[in-house]
């Protein structure tokens, strides 16, 4: 009966994705991986040397890129499966049933599974056809082609898909702040897993590929010792090849990887503890909070009751209104300024963030003046420039997440004054808080960094605009934003640098990046025009 | 003040098509807008609302085409959606000055006209509180409100009782009733009651058509004579709904009393009534039903 039950619930969520339009985009993205891949874009090399792409080196090799891309662009896919129901009321209807926290949690995550396994199992086929074109080995052999992928890739969607669902679960990861926490964790998991050399940590098992290939590699004449995977446009250097005949799967090995599942399913009895069945005041930490809640609220009416003052949830009847009267609006109420929305935006925008969340951003406009020259302040900036991306985020999401579409877009003008002022407004924070590099820049006459600046902050709302009306979900933003950040500003990498933080920044960078926000604007009010008038 | 709604229809996916041919001309008043769900109320309230665009057809606000001078009407337009949501870190004030910024009304009358709204929808006290912790029916109040914030010439309220206690219920149909004089009302429901007390036409929609529009007097009119209340045994109460159309059943210690609508009595004990606005809806939807079935 669980069984069956399991399966239900993994199947209807399944499918239910599967269908939807979102889901052949990343079959798309998928296959262009896999384009990449046989374009070779995507390769694993020991220094001089890469293997003959037989059927074990493309069963490593589609694995590894399928673990990689997935444990990381896979997570901001599949975490939305308890937030739908929660959404769409199915999960009203769930919780009104027998069903269990955990029956309900494992479907959930081995839905999950099965959305990335698809991906994966992509992957799996253009290995196939790979070794089929490329012609460098002939005869296909099973077991090294989905070997790996079994052995490596799938321990590791396990884990990830229970991770998802966890993150789902616990309040405060449930948000954006989870997406961009989960990029941070996922750079350092990777990072331990590989340094460590513990079979245990390594998730992607790129430490067993790594040894497995160069104990084969050290018998190459010239072979440096070297192991690479990358990703990305190769630099036209000719490789030499080695035949590398697959992984030696010893039961320690087989033990390590099995140890996901097991790791898989602890998370899912983890997220349990968290999981509130759509009753928000039924979580773990509402549970505590309502207790400590209950304790206050009996300590203060006992206060008052011994004061002889009126207990504080006593309800008051609300007063029924008699007739009720509007003055007629004149036609001069009605016409309305820009600043007046762009306000209205602000305000939306900042709302119902803590005081803590200002005092950081505040911190950090400060420290953006106070660092100083050169990497420091550039460092600094990179940081304010990532406190606000929940913020951003929401841009262009906002209307559709809250239901208040229809209210805004049947507004005269909602495209040509809501959406520049949604925009504006997000290009004002980014000033505000990155403030310090804009005066400093000014300052010293430093026109580059100056340009730099101005450009990434009218960027960065520009990216979250078009992402989030075209996608509808704030996640695509987050997760791509903070890659990039990672990538870029953060290292920093100067074409990568959208905001002028990196101290050798050239003037056509910020150009580029101007050119770039005017096309992304563009795309934005075009998917705007497209929500008002469907 | 005109509303012409010329030959719209709406095509969403191939051949299904939520709104066929629907011909309509509006003046001052208030508009009920009756139909079984799914009937295409909805579709039409979005194109008039300028959100959605009619796959065929027109319609004219004051004679200019919405579809291509949307704003024409939208700087008169009050719209609540069926189904809207709100900011819930936000207070009533404070949506209600966001959505006034949005529809471009002055910031010293938005805050008069605030005021008044709230009181009108009886949130004044709740004001101050996160959105996010009103009822449904107080989100459906706000929702209310912020439809008449720039005192529209064309109010589309669609299912807007919905979520409403019966106290609220009545105070907003006679909310509609006061400010139906010099603007266009479109009401959408399929609870003919809400339809009963305020409008002064009638438009019952099926299956994406428009069936009769006519004034509620003339809609009764032409029901006078045919609407029967019938005493039956309870068992012989199925075999009588294969048979006639009946509106509505109340049981009684001497049987079954059913409201039929018919050309001639329905049986021998069978006294003729006045007719009620839910009989001509029913009638209206159970023929159109029939033709399509024949």
């Amino acid at each position: 009966m669980r069984a069956r039950v399991l399966y239900q619930i993994a199947r209807a969520d399944f499918l239910e994705r599967v269908r939807r339009y979102s889901f052949l985009v990343t079959l798309a993205f998928t296959l262009y991986a896999a384009f990449e891949v046989n374009r070779g874009n995507i390769v694993v090399t020991l220094g001089n040397y890469r293997g003959v792409y037989n059927s074990a080196w493309l069963g490593m090799l589609l694995s590894l890129t399928a673990t990689s891309l997935i444990t990381m662009v896979g997570f901001y896919v599949i975490k939305n499966t308890v937030e739908r129901d929660r959404q769409t009321g199915v999960g009203q209807i769930l919780a009104a049933t027998p069903i269990g926290r955990v029956s309900y949690l494992a479907g959930k995550a081995l839905s999950n599974l099965a959305v990335v396994g698809v991906i994966a199992g992509i992957l799996l086929c253009a290995a196939f056809a790979m070794q089929l074109w490329r012609r460098e080995a002939a005869g296909i052999e099973v077991w090294q082609l989905v070997g790996p992928f079994l052995l490596l890739t799938l321990p590791a969607l396990a884990f990830l898909s229970a991770v998802a669902v966890l993150f789902e679960c616990v309040p405060g990861l449930k948000g954006g702040f989870g997406n961009v926490l989960f990029f941070f964790l996922w750079v350092s998991f990777l990072a331990a897993g590989i340094q460590t050399h513990a079979g245990y940590l390594d998730l992607l098992g790129a430490g067993f590929i790594e040894r497995s290939v160069r104990q084969t590699a050290q018998q190459l004449p010239g072979y440096d010792g070297g192991f690479s995977f990358q990703m990305g446009p190769h630099s036209g250097q000719r490789f030499e090849t080695f035949v590398w005949n697959g992984f030696h799967w010893t039961g320690t090995v087989v033990g390590q990887r099995a140890f996901w599942f097991l790791a898989a399913f602890g998370l899912i009895l983890l997220a349990t503890a968290f999981f509130d069945r759509f009753d928000p005041s039924r979580g773990m930490i509402h549970r505590a909070a309502a207790a400590v809640g209950r304790g206050a609220r009996r300590a203060r009416r006992e206060e008052e009751e011994s004061a002889g003052g009126t207990p504080a949830e006593t309800i008051r009847e609300i007063p029924r209104a008699a007739a009720g009267h509007l003055t007629p609006l004149g036609t001069s109420a009605v016409g309305g300024r820009f600043g007046a929305v762009l306000a209205a935006e602000l305000r939306l925008m900042l709302k119902g963030r803590s005081k803590w969340w200002l005092l950081v951003a505040l911190g950090l406009c400060i420290g953006s003046f106070a660092a100083p020259a050169g990497e420091a302040r550039g460092k600094v900036l990179a940081f304010a420039w990532l406190w606000p991306v929940l913020i951003w985020s929401a841009m262009g999401t906002r209307e559709g997440r809250n239901g208040t579409a229809p209210l805004i877009f049947s507004s005269s003008r909602a495209l040509e004054r809501q959406l520049p002022a949604v925009w504006l407004a997000g290009v004002l924070l980014a000033l505000v808080t990155g403030a310090g590099m804009g005066v400093r820049s000014l300052v010293a006459g430093d026109w580059v960094h100056l340009a730099g600046w101005l450009v990434g902050a009218m960027f960065i709302p520009a990216l979250a605009l078009a992402f989030g009306v075209w996608s509808g979900s704030s996640k695509l933003f987050e997760g791509l934003y903070t890659a990039w950040w990672y990538a870029g500003p953060a290292q920093p990498t100067a074409a990568l640098d959208y905001m002028g933080a990196s101290p050798d920044l050239s003037a056509h960078i910020p150009a580029a990046y101007l050119v770039a926000t005017l096309v992304l604007l563009g795309v934005a009010a075009a998917g705007r025009r497209r929500q008002i008038r469907n | 003040m005109n509303l012409d709604i010329q030959g719209v229809s709406k095509q969403y996916e191939r051949k299904v098509w939520a709104l066929r041919n629907f011909t309509l001309e509006l003046g001052p008043g208030v508009l009920g807008l009756l139909g079984p769900n799914g009937a295409g109320k909805s579709t039409l309230m979005r194109i008039l609302a300028t959100i959605a665009n009619p796959s065929e057809g027109a319609v004219k606000w004051n004679g200019a085409d919405i579809a291509r001078e949307p704003d024409a009407l939208r700087n008169v337009l009050g719209y609540l959606p069926q189904d809207f949501g709100v900011y819930p870190n936000l207070n009533a004030v404070e949506f209600l000055e966001y959505l006034a910024a949005v529809k471009g009304i002055e910031a010293a009358a938005a805050r008069r006209r605030i005021d008044e709204l709230l009181e009108l929808v009886n949130l004044t006290e709740a004001r101050k509180r996160p959105l996010g912790g009103y009822s449904g029916g107080m989100r459906q109040r706000v929702g209310i409100a912020q439809a008449l914030l720039n005192d529209p010439e064309l109010l589309i309220v669609d299912e807007p009782t919905a979520g409403l206690d019966p106290e609220e219920r009545v105070r907003f149909r006679n909310l509609l009733s006061e400010l139906s004089g010099e603007r266009i009302v479109i009401l959408s429901t399929h609870i003919v009651s809400d339809v009963e007390a305020t409008a002064t036409g009638i438009a019952i929609v099926s299956k994406g058509r428009l069936l009769a529009h006519a004034a509620p007097e003339a809609l009764l009119a032409g029901l006078e004579g045919k609407v029967w209340e019938w005493v039956l045994a309870s068992e012989e109460l199925a075999a009588a709904r294969q048979q006639f159309l009946i509106s509505t059943v109340t049981r009684r210690s001497d049987g079954v009393h059913a409201r039929v609508v018919a050309e001639a009595a329905p049986g021998p004990n069978a006294q003729r009534v006045a007719p009620t606005l839910e009989d001509a809806y029913l009638h209206a939807v159970s023929q159109s039903q029939r033709q399509a079935g024949s």
